[in-house]
């Protein structure tokens, strides 16, 4: 079973991924801002990792990014950013940054469901 | 040699010896006369003086010897004649009887030896008076008589001897006069002899004077006037020569030839001029027929025109002036004023004549017509003014002056130039004018100068002196130059670049010019305020390369900046100003436009705007759009994503209420939002006019605005003190609502830690009117004093970073809504321990009536 983490500062929107993907075969760990999310995700090792990107905190989503991609452990995780800021200049941040994918707010979580599968057949 | 010359040859020469001869022969003559006068009383002295002998002896012999002679023999004579016969005189004695015949007769022997019978007895013979001889008789006695016969030759002897001792003194007498008198006269000549050699030397006007020595009053007479005539003789002397070699010199030294010509009409004597004047040397013209030299002129001609000519009286001449063509010795011709002068003597006429050159005269006179006319033509004011008067006034002056100043040269000359100003006297350039003329210097000065009809012209005077040809200053020459064009455009061009540099000075934005060189020349106050470079060109020198490098050890990432040069270099490749980002004095951001090579001068022109504000309000606008866009999209995600779960999946009915309920909530949020963003437009746009204000305690409006919040975070962190809640206020209970919201959110937004918020009231008075105010304080995280400065802007977030949610607009909000219903809004924050806003309200007076109780419908849109 893959391991997906979310984090996502927003309640709501963690309940709406955790249902959007409660069909799907996969084990489901949350965090709620960019500090714990990079705890989780370097003692969990997820395969793949939801991440907003402006959270309140110390971390914002992009350095979270930054960290697991180039950290050797945690390099393999596939990053899937969740932002509001949807600009070119933004994409090509979050690419800079070494996400795999970029999803924009609001996102359709049908497209979730599909990125996430992509993401995890290629890898 | 007739009588007289030879007596006059042997007449001495020497006045004493001629005095000497004089007395010689008058006492020669007087001697011999008074020796011819003496001989005769002499020799009738010696008779006489033999007459009055003879008689006595006569008297005597009778008296004594009468008897004895008659008695007495012959012999040896009678001792009477012994005794009287010593008488050398006696030479005979008779003894007459009284016939008177005689008886007796001695003779004396003439050769008888002395002592002895000197006396002879002779026959008796009267006595008969010899030659020398006188007799003489008297009576003896009784018919006795004595005759005796004495010699007068004794007499005359001793006569003649007495004469000759008298001549013989008179000759020595004589002699010692004349030796005396030719003493005398040597002595008194003497002087005589130096007076002489002294007067041979008056000739020579030396000026000496002879020593008035003791002399006779006669000789020091002569001296003085000697010495006199001396002094005289030299001052004429001098006067004399100073005159001839004065003449000499003119003659010698003139430029005209000077001709002297003989009744023929040659020329006699002529002075070196004519070397230069008619090309040959003076004793090659000596000689030659003046007609040689001056066409047409022979003798004939020259009488002819000396007779026309002016009659000198003192001179008995006759002088004609005419000009004609005379010609040089090598045959060219030359025109030449000719003075020709005829004096008639009894040796017949002679003519002195004058020859000069006048080419250089004509040249002269007609390079002077130039310049006169040049002067007349010019279009620049020529005046001239001589200073040698009091006033130096203008005492020529050209038509162009006359001209330019409207006046006619009556009203100009004899005046100071000074009445061209006018009244107008208050011009430094009139002092500058002074000094110059002053110090004789040159000097040019525009002055403000009217015309005659009283309108203003610029005159841009230059000044030189003209010193006379001893060096005098005698004249200044002023040049006038009406400049009022040029004075006009001038001064436009000083009044818009006045107007610009006050344009360059007020305006904001910063200005560097460098001219052709790449000096620079000029900065405006608003580049240097930007930079806080001060550069001062008139200080130093600064080129442009020294400029680059200090302005950009003010910027950002200086090491990338493209040097001034290139970017000046390929300005026309430049698309857009470039923008820079200044470190230092302060974060700013500068626009910067270059502009090389401008105008004719080649200037280049640099161009910086402070777009700090501008590029902060845009990185506020986009950072705003950011934020209100990931938090309109964050409520989005749950309604968007929820409902598309609801409709592609099968949910229970609980889950379906709880996702629904999620959506309700996140749309809520929305609609807030929205309405955040709506309020703040519209009062931005309305400014206020959509305020509905009225009467309301401040208890009941703190309340209303405190409840969400208390509801939310209970009283633990939320602490309410009410002391003035009764206040009453004349505001819009709703936007007040807004803005204790905003207040109060924020000060929990900003307590992550969850510090208590205090909300307490105040009074105060608020523009001298009775105020109360809400102080809202808080624990959190503070501000910077920078933040604090900058909470009220719009779109201005203390925490860019996104981490606290909000739209920047807030605070804006608050100000807003405060200041539009006259009250005031007061921020004290210290950065870590958190921060205190006090919203001030004047108290409602106005009014009593009672406050109704606001209803406000928080998310209702209006």
């Amino acid at each position: 079973m893959k391991r997906v983490l979310i984090v996502e500062d927003q309640a709501d929107i963690r309940k709406l991924i955790r249902m959007t993907l409660e069909f799907e075969d996969y084990e489901i760990h949350e965090a709620s801002d960019g500090a714990a999310g990079l705890r989780v995700a370097r003692s969990l090792k997820p395969d793949l990792m939801l991440l907003d990107v402006m959270m309140p905190g110390e971390l914002d989503g992009l350095q979270v990014c930054h960290h697991i991609k180039h950290e050797a452990a945690t390099q393999d995780i596939r990053v899937v950013l969740l932002t509001a800021r949807g600009q070119a200049r933004d994409r090509e941040i979050g690419r800079e940054a070494g996400a795999d994918e970029y999803l924009v707010k609001p996102f359709s979580p049908l497209q979730l469901i599909e990125t996430i599968e992509r993401l995890l057949v290629v890898s | 040699m007739t009588a007289p010359s030879l007596l006059s040859a042997l007449q001495p020469r020497h006045l004493s010896q001629r005095l000497l001869l004089l007395l010689s022969v008058v006492t020669l003559i007087s001697t011999g006369l008074l020796y011819r006068l003496s001989e005769q009383q002499v020799l009738d002295g010696a008779q006489q003086i033999a007459l009055q002998q003879a008689q006595r002896l006569a008297q005597l012999a009778a008296a004594a010897t009468a008897a004895q002679l008659l008695g007495e023999s012959a012999g040896r004579g009678p001792a009477v004649l012994h005794t009287i016969g010593g008488l050398q005189a006696l030479q005979a004695l008779t003894v007459n009887g009284p016939d008177g015949a005689p008886k007796r007769r001695f003779d004396r022997q003439p050769d008888a030896a002395p002592g002895a019978g000197r006396w002879a007895e002779s026959a008796p013979t009267p006595v008969v008076a010899g030659e020398h001889q006188v007799t003489a008789g008297a009576a003896a006695g009784p018919g006795l008589s004595v005759s005796v016969a004495v010699s007068i030759d004794e007499a005359h002897a001793w006569l003649a001897h007495l004469r000759d001792q008298a001549f013989g003194v008179i000759a020595l007498v004589s002699v010692l006069t004349m030796a005396t008198i030719y003493a005398f006269m040597q002595r008194a000549l003497s002087p005589l002899r130096s007076l002489t050699a002294f007067a041979r030397q008056l000739a020579q006007g030396d000026g000496a004077l002879l020593p008035l020595e003791r002399n006779t009053l006669e000789v020091g007479a002569l001296v003085e006037a000697l010495n006199e005539a001396s002094t005289a003789m030299k001052r004429q002397l001098q006067a004399m020569r100073h005159s001839e070699s004065r003449t000499a010199a003119i003659i010698n030294a003139t430029p005209d030839a000077i001709l002297g010509l003989d009744a023929d009409g040659r020329i006699a004597i002529a002075n070196p001029a004519v070397a230069s004047v008619l090309g040959l040397e003076p004793e090659q013209a000596v000689g030659l027929p003046l007609e040689a030299l001056l066409v047409g002129v022979d003798a004939a001609e020259a009488e002819r025109r000396t007779s026309q000519g002016m009659y000198m009286r003192s001179s008995n001449s006759r002088i004609a002036r005419f000009e004609l063509n005379a010609r040089r010795h090598d045959g060219t011709e030359f025109p030449a004023e000719v003075s020709l002068s005829r004096v008639d003597t009894s040796e017949g006429s002679r003519y002195a004549c004058i020859v000069r050159d006048v080419t250089e005269q004509r040249m002269t006179f007609s390079m002077l017509n130039l310049y006169s006319r040049a002067l007349d033509c010019t279009t620049n004011g020529v005046v001239i003014s001589d200073m040698s008067l009091p006033g130096g006034p203008v005492f020529y002056a050209n038509p162009a002056f006359y001209r330019i100043t409207g006046y006619d040269p009556g009203e100009a000359i004899g005046r100071n130039c000074s009445f061209l100003q006018r009244d107008d006297k208050a011009q430094p350039e009139l002092e500058v004018l002074r000094e110059a003329i002053r110090t004789g210097d040159t000097a040019t000065v525009v002055l403000r100068n009217y015309r005659k009809d009283g309108r203003l012209f610029f005159n841009e005077l230059s000044i030189a002196p003209v010193a006379a040809p001893d060096g005098q200053l005698q004249h200044y020459l002023g040049i006038v130059n009406d400049v009022t064009e040029r004075e006009r455009s001038r001064l436009a061009i000083a009044e818009r670049s006045e107007r610009l540099n006050a344009v360059f000075d007020l305006s904001p934005d910063g200005f560097v010019v460098f001219d052709r060189r790449g000096m620079l020349v000029y900065t405006n106050r608003a580049f240097n305020e930007m930079t806080g470079l001060n550069l001062d060109p008139d200080a130093e020198d600064i080129t442009l390369d020294a400029f680059d490098e200090r302005f950009l050890a003010l910027c950002e990432g200086a090491s990338d900046a493209r040097p001034l040069s290139e970017a000046l270099a390929d300005e026309g490749a430049a698309d857009g100003p470039e923008t820079l980002k200044l470190v230092r004095p302060e974060r700013r951001v500068l626009a910067r436009v270059v502009r090389g090579g401008q105008s004719a001068h080649g200037e280049s022109i640099l161009f910086f705007r402070d777009i700090t504000r501008e590029s902060e309000v845009d990185r506020m606008k986009s950072e705003f759009l950011t934020t209100a866009a990931h938090e309109l999209r964050t409520p989005m995600v749950s309604v968007f994503g929820f409902t598309e779960l609801l409709l592609h999946r099968p949910v229970g009915e609980e889950r379906r209420r709880d996702m629904l309920t999620t959506i309700h909530r996140q749309a809520s949020l929305l609609i807030n939002m929205v309405n955040e963003l709506l309020d703040l437009a519209r009062i931005e746009a309305r400014q206020g006019k959509d305020m509905k204000p009225q009467a309301c305690t401040l208890g009941s409006l703190l309340e209303l605005a405190v409840a969400p919040f208390a509801q939310q975070h209970g009283p633990d962190r939320l602490r309410v003190m009410l002391d003035h809640a009764e206040c009453r206020l004349w505001v819009d209970p709703e936007k007040m609502n807004r803005v204790f919201g905003n207040v109060l959110s924020n000060a929990f937004k900003y307590s992550p830690e969850g510090g208590s918020v205090d909300v307490s009231t105040v009074s105060g008075a608020l523009r001298g009117q009775p105020a109360v105010g809400v102080r809202v304080r808080d624990h959190g995280i503070g501000m910077t004093e920078d933040q604090a400065r900058r909470v009220f802007e719009r779109f201005y977030r203390a925490d860019p970073s996104g981490n606290i949610p909000g739209t920047g607009l807030g605070m804006s909000l608050v100000k807003e809504i405060t200041e539009l219903q006259d009250g005031q809004v007061q921020l004290e924050s210290r950065f870590g321990e958190g921060t205190v806003v006090t919203l001030w309200l004047p108290l409602h007076t106005l009014s009593d009536d009672p406050a109704p109780t606001p209803s406000l419908a928080l998310t209702q849109p209006d």
